[in-house]
């Protein structure tokens, strides 16, 4: 392997990895959002 | 007939054969031993490696000998199927995921991107390893060090390099232990006063039906997106639901108490019995030593920086000392920025702040491991 190959794989994985987490990071916010408002509109029904 | 006797133990013995790796890896077993039990090093597995170590080299032990015919083979050789399969390393995940709390990350979800940062060890550690003539899956496997997480590090060499895997599990769990020695000064060097004086906001409260998703919604990313790692994301997801979901409270008691205590024992003490003299003395061994040690301060560096950059982002609200926790290493990472928080301002406490990279590190360096195990797997 040389080091251009080596280096774009380095360089992949790494960004692969902050890809995942960044996907993972708007799914989380998606879902908090999702379930707060879903939360809300269940104290309001008990009102 | 007393004569024969005698000639017969000594022959059957090893007292006849021993070389000297074998006395060498006896004294590395002693070290490690006293690490351990007297330094307090990662006890938990250094005390079972170090004991493999000591055992794999008496002379005239055969506790990994392959089964020929009929003749079985020795205990260790079965329980080191547990290793080669990749059976302990997901277990081990398991209970972690039943002993880790996900809320400080779920609270402030950016946390993840320093668990991204303090993966860049792995990527320079790569490059070097190639540099210095390793093949890709050798590379890989010693590069994943920097991911300062043992299970993985283990199933990634155990898939791509199991030849290595001795030093590999050695060198891991060294640089863990040796965390409080490695990180400070890095972390010291990387800051100035003021952001390490930087005081940060308690997180929001993470509702348990978030807890509850959170497994779940990262296993079916990870899982599709990298399936070759699905043995240790599902594994370290369902020991987490079994711990948030609440209705399963012997399953997560077991998971993260006497089932992780069990594969412990059989990891490290097959782990370590794996490293006979004859193979771990090599200048192969350094090297790997070294190149992991790189890896680790590198992904502190990577973890600061992404620290760093989100200080600046959020408007100075986020300790840039909390990044350096993105290697995984529970909770000792945690604990590092906590304490170099406390010496700046004494009021600082950075423990649970720290706890969202941390756990976000566990999930950046499996994640890793997968790209690693689809670029360089079979």
């Amino acid at each position: 392997m040389t080091f251009a190959q080596s280096l774009t794989a380095a360089l992949f994985t790494f960004v692969f990895v902050f890809t995942v987490m960044a996907a993972l990071y708007g799914l989380i916010k998606l879902f908090s959002l999702a379930i707060s408002a879903m939360e809300k509109r269940g104290k309001k029904n008990d009102c | 007939m007393i004569v024969d006797a005698l000639e017969k133990i000594w022959q059957q013995s090893g007292l006849g054969q021993p070389t000297w790796q074998q006395g060498a890896m006896i004294i590395v077993a002693c070290v490690l031993l006293y690490l351990a039990i007297a330094k307090k090093f990662e006890p938990l597995l250094l005390v079972p490696i170090a004991f493999g170590v000591l055992l794999a080299n008496l002379p005239g032990v055969q506790l990994m000998k392959e089964p020929v015919g009929d003749e079985p083979g020795g205990l260790l050789y079965y329980l080191y199927l547990g290793v080669k399969l990749g059976i302990y390393p997901s277990l081990i995940f398991l209970g972690i995921g039943a002993m880790t709390d996900f809320g400080p990350l779920l609270s402030r979800p950016s946390c993840l991107f320093m668990g991204a940062g303090a993966q860049f060890g792995i990527s320079i550690a790569f490059m070097l390893s190639i540099l210095f003539g390793f093949s890709p899956q050798a590379a890989a496997s010693i590069a994943i060090i920097g991911g300062a997480d043992g299970p993985t590090a283990i199933f990634l060499t155990t898939k791509l390099r199991p030849e290595l895997l001795p030093a590999i599990a050695i060198a891991a769990y060294s640089y863990m232990a040796l965390i409080p020695m490695i990180q400070p000064p890095i972390m010291r060097l990387l800051t100035t006063d003021r952001e390490r004086r930087i005081v940060m906001t308690t997180p929001r409260k993470v509702s348990k039906t978030e807890k509850i998703c959170f497994p779940v919604v990262v296993t079916v990313l990870c899982v599709i997106l990298l399936p070759e790692v699905a043995p240790l994301i599902g594994m370290l997801m369902l020991g987490n639901l079994f711990r948030e979901c609440g209705v399963v409270e012997r399953l997560s008691s077991t998971a993260q108490n006497a089932l992780i205590n069990i594969v412990t024992i059989f990891l490290g003490l097959t782990v370590g019995a794996t490293a006979a003299g004859e193979t771990f003395l090599a200048d192969e061994t350094l090297l790997i030593l070294a190149l992991g040690l790189t890896a680790f301060v590198f992904s502190t560096v990577g973890g600061l920086l992404l620290g760093k950059l989100m200080s600046v982002l959020s408007g100075g609200k986020i300790n840039p000392l909390i990044g350096s926790a993105g290697v995984s290493a529970v909770p000792m990472a945690a604990r590092m920025s906590q304490l170099e928080g406390l010496k700046a301002d004494p009021q600082n406490h950075l423990l649970m702040h720290a706890m969202g990279p941390n756990v976000a590190g566990v999930i950046g360096s499996a994640v890793a491991a997968g790209v690693l195990l689809a670029l360089f797997g079979g």
